[in-house]
């Protein structure tokens, strides 16, 4: 296995899935990244990454019950797994230790 | 009703995604389809499809599954398959023979002409060494055309064979030639015999029944027969040995026997004269500049015929050049400017009977271009009894959606599905192709009248053909089978099961393109059968500008030498006699000559081709001819008895350049020597068939002219024969008396016109005879589909003629299309062909209204007879059942 690393743009789709839970599936995710970060993706795109984050083990997923919507087919609902939460958490705190250890002067900078 | 995204794209993301993965790759794109098709429908399309393209990757691609259990075809169900493909034909008796007897007639009709087909590419193969043989003929430009000759001069043969080691032998025969044969009482015209080299008979390799086909033809004055030919003159008796009397070449012996030429050859000499006979041939000067002797040359295996063909042209230099300079006293180079044009060339034995046309064949030959049109149609006739199949089967998938649906729950793959349909249409096509074979060989002496071939019924029993007629028949029901089989295992196992109908009764595009084309066909066949009857019709009442009827051609009058005046004039006293003309006539021969080349005489003389009758002075009278302008020849005017003086036709007066003021006392000049002055102007009239455009003519008067024309004036024209038929034999000519009718011989010239016409009746039978069983076929299946909509209908109050036209309607509107279609193509084509005719019909858009008319009520009469049937039927016996 490729190993734990999360790419970019996995960990935003592992975000949209955790927001939009329990309703995140293919054009969900698609649409939100869209909104959220301002990221316009083809929806195989999304699939390729949200099959791959499942291949992880970061996500899970079953199929929703039909409804009258696309021609009565069935989506396949996204959920995060355990280890998807701890990845989300452990990126998320890296960056944060990494954003305080910034030395205060190089953050303030005037427009000369 | 919702938009649906692009079907085609659609299918392709069905195709290829793997299954476990459909649904949510599926359902993903027609929710972005569904959300875009509000603004644009354009637009929500391309999105669709983009984003299908977009989802081929390998991750969703499709992977061959390894099943764990056997998939394999294995005994047992192909028993399986073949019982239950039989108890569906038996099921429905009906359609399964309308299915099968489409099949068999479209096998019937290719099995006859692929056999048609296979004889006319197989001629001149009898001979041992026949890709070693090739024939030489000669090419040269002259009056403003090519002449081309499938003969050569004398020399030529022994020529190249001396220069060119690659040529092992020679031979040489002079085509067929007419003589008078006797022996004791028979006294026979012969046509078709021919002064043959010696090796002729082994170069050919026609073996001899009795005689010695090494030395047969050696010696002068010996005759090799057929045995046809030996009945004929010695009755049971012994041939060999005997001798046959001929005028010209006096006592020749018997000294072998053959059976007969094989139909296959591109001649059919009855008997061949050994050439040594005529001793003017093997002894007198062997030339090279003239033509008449059919030679052929047997080369070396590892010859190369191009490099040989292009070295021939050495041998004018060598050979033709001095010689015509001697003959014609003229310079070298005027000699060398004479044969510019000329080459000898050679056409491979093989291909004679196909591709040889000149004017000059020994009989007439068969042509490529009727070979590759009979294919096509073969092929085409085939396709449409395969696509009748194909209709039929698809439409009566309905019945088939349960057994199907159960299958498929039962664990079927599709690949067994398939398997099975395929069986099953391969069972039909052979069981059609067995009355197909039966069929043809019934039919095969009618097709042979037609096509004027000996084809026998043991070519079909030879074991080549049986193998290709089954695999003929397995790649008819592969062929047939493969769209109803992919079709039918297509059908999703819960909606068959439910309702009981795949959607089998819906409209099909395919089905509908395919009746479209059916009638289409059918339709073209029926403007071309009208057109072409007209055509004929319109040729053979044609005004001909005299009266054939009632006019008697008596043949070979230079036989009775001196006696002519005297028989001539015997005739003219007879009261049943009106007129009597002697003249050379080509009239209704559909000469092959070109005419000779003449110009007038006038400040800016006009050329061209004239053809030149001998004639008499009755014949104008006799043959009922217009003069429009001067007089007829007559005996009062020596210029007249001289020849001199000459009548022409109206064609004649305008190629040349001149009008009625001056024609008359105009000059034609033929050559330096010879001119003529015009004394009178006929009207045109058809001297040949129809076909050809009326071409120049002029009448001159010579005394010696071997037909009499008699113009009777009796009912009685029979015992007027008998009685001429004595004054001759009173006259002791030594040769039979023959004659023939003038307007017989007319409607022979239109032999090849009927034939066409003929073909084109049967093709336009049998493609309306396959397109209504598939009409039928379909018809059928729909009222059977639509039987308690029609009860509910009749319940409420419908009429039997709505039900009948709300059925019939669909059918019709197809057959509708179909002659749109077909109407400019069939005009197009028909055009065409009456470029071949100098006089012809216009088609005018009746012909096509006709077509349309008749394929329509054809269609019309097939389809109503099942929607009748439907719409009569009492209503309770439908609705009862649910």
């Amino acid at each position: 296995m490729k190993g734990t690393h999360l790419g970019e743009l996995e960990e935003l789709v592992l975000l949209m899935v955790g927001i939009l839970y329990p309703e995140a599936y293919g054009v969900a995710v698609m649409d939100e990244l869209e909104k959220q970060a301002g990221r316009s993706l083809n929806i195989s795109a999304v699939h390729a990454v949200l099959t791959r984050l499942e291949e992880k083990g970061l996500l899970q997923s079953k199929m929703s019950e039909p409804t009258d919507a696309r021609g009565g087919r069935r989506k396949r609902i996204f959920l995060l797994t355990a280890a998807g939460k701890r990845s989300l958490e452990e990126t998320n705190e890296l960056r944060n230790q990494l954003f305080n250890r910034i030395p205060r002067v190089a953050l303030q900078f005037r427009m000369a | 009703m919702k938009t649906k995204p692009p079907k085609w794209a659609d299918r392709f993301l069905e195709w290829y995604c793997r299954p476990d993965r459909l649904e949510e790759i599926q359902g993903d794109a027609y929710e972005l389809f569904d959300r875009t098709v509000n603004t644009s429908k354009l637009k929500a399309d391309l999105y669709f499809t983009w984003n299908v393209i977009r989802f081929f990757r390998w991750r969703n691609i499709r992977r061959t599954i390894k099943h764990h259990y056997s998939n394999q075809l294995s005994v047992a169900m192909l028993k399986n398959y073949f019982k239950t493909g039989w108890r569906n034909l038996m099921r429905k008796k009906a359609f399964s023979m309308i299915n099968i007897f489409g099949l068999a007639i479209g096998l019937t009709c290719f099995l006859l002409i692929a056999s048609f087909v296979y004889d006319e590419l197989s001629y001149d193969q009898y001979a041992a060494g026949y890709k070693n043989i090739y024939r030489v003929g000669l090419q040269l430009e002259q009056n403003g055309g090519v002449d081309d000759y499938p003969h050569v001069d004398v020399a030529v043969g022994a020529g190249i064979k001396n220069d060119y080691p690659e040529v092992v032998a020679f031979t040489r025969a002079t085509g067929n030639t007419m003589d008078y044969l006797r022996h004791g009482d028979v006294n026979v015209k012969e046509e078709s015999l021919t002064l043959a080299d010696s090796n002729f008979l082994r170069v050919f390799s026609i073996p001899l029944l009795e005689g010695n086909a090494d030395h047969a033809l050696t010696d002068p004055n010996s005759i090799v027969i057929s045995s046809a030919f030996a009945k004929k003159y010695f009755g049971e008796k012994p041939a060999l040995g005997e001798l046959l009397v001929s005028r010209r070449y006096g006592a020749m012996k018997v000294t072998g026997i053959f059976d007969k030429i094989p139909d296959k050859s591109h001649f059919h000499y009855d008997a061949l004269i050994s050439m040594s006979t005529n001793a003017r041939i093997t002894t007198g000067r062997q030339t090279w500049s003239n033509v008449g002797f059919h030679t052929y040359l047997l080369l070396d295996e590892h010859a190369d015929p191009n490099r040989l063909e292009g070295k021939l042209s050495a041998l004018i230099e060598k050979y033709v050049v001095p010689e015509i300079q001697e003959d014609m006293g003229i310079s070298a180079a005027d000699a060398q400017r004479s044969v510019n044009t000329w080459k000898f060339y050679l056409m491979p034995l093989s291909r004679i009977h196909l591709y040889s046309h000149t004017k000059y064949e020994i009989e007439a030959n068969g042509d490529i271009n009727n070979v590759y049109i009979f294919g096509a149609l073969a092929v085409f006739i085939l396709l449409l009894a395969c696509i009748n199949f194909m209709n039929l089967s698809t439409a009566s998938a309905a019945r088939r959606g349960t057994e199907i649906g159960i299958r498929k729950t039962l664990g079927s793959f599709r690949s067994q599905l398939v398997t099975q349909f395929l069986v099953e249409s391969m069972i039909l096509a052979m069981i059609a192709l067995a009355f197909a074979v039966i069929f043809a060989l019934v039919l095969l002496p009618f097709f042979n009248q037609l096509t004027g071939k000996q084809i026998e019924i043991s070519f079909f029993l030879s074991a080549p053909v049986l193998t290709s007629l089954v695999a003929l028949g397995l790649t008819v029901g592969l062929l047939a089978g493969t769209y109803p089989a992919i079709f039918l295992s297509s059908f999703q196992t819960l909606r068959v099961l439910k309702s009981n109908s795949p959607g089998g009764a819906r409209r099909s595009n395919l089905r509908s393109i395919l009746v479209v084309f059916q009638f289409a066909i059918s339709t073209a066949l029926i403007v071309a059968t009208i057109v072409a009857y007209q055509q004929l019709h319109f040729l053979q009442n044609i005004e001909m500008g005299y009266d054939t009827e009632q006019v008697v051609v008596v043949e070979n009058a230079g036989a009775l030498g001196v006696n002519i005046d005297a028989f001539k004039r015997k005739l003219e006293q007879d009261h049943r006699v009106s007129h009597v003309s002697h003249a050379t006539v080509p009239i209704g021969n559909a000469g092959s000559y070109a005419g000779t080349e003449v110009s007038s005489k006038s400040p800016n003389p006009s050329g061209t081709h004239m053809h030149i009758f001998m004639v008499d002075y009755d014949f104008v009278e006799t043959m009922g001819l217009q003069l429009v302008l001067g007089r007829n020849l007559s005996n009062e005017f020596p210029n007249d008895s001289l020849g001199l003086n000459v009548v022409i036709n109206e064609t004649a007066m305008k190629h040349l350049g001149w009008d009625e003021s001056n024609v008359l006392g105009s000059t034609i000049i033929r050559s330096a020597q010879l001119q003529y002055q015009v004394v009178g102007v006929v009207k045109d009239f058809h001297y040949t068939s129809a076909k050809e455009k009326i071409a120049p003519l002029m009448m001159l008067y010579r005394r010696v002219a071997p037909t009499f024309l008699v113009k009777v004036k009796t009912s009685a024209v029979h015992d007027f024969i008998a009685d001429v038929k004595s004054q001759w034999a009173a006259f002791h000519a030594d040769v039979p008396f023959s004659y023939y009718f003038l307007d017989e011989r007319f409607s022979h010239l239109y032999k090849a016109e009927q034939t066409t016409e003929q073909i084109f009746v049967v093709f336009m039978m049998i493609a309306i005879v396959i397109a209504c069983l598939g009409l039928y076929g379909l018809s059928t299946h729909a009222a059977e589909q639509r039987t308690r909509e029609i009860g509910i209908r009749k319940v409420l109050g419908s009429s039997v003629e709505q039900i009948v036209l709300l059925q019939s309607k669909e059918f019709l509107l197809l057959v509708l299309v179909a002659i749109v279609v077909a109407a400019p193509f069939s005009w197009w084509a028909m055009h065409q062909w009456l470029q071949n005719f100098g006089y012809r019909i216009s088609i005018d858009a009746s012909v096509i209204l006709l077509a349309g008319a008749a394929a329509m009520l054809i269609a019309l009469i097939t389809v109503s007879f099942q929607a009748v049937r439907a719409a009569m039927a009492n209503p309770v016996r439908s609705l009862r059942s649910e």
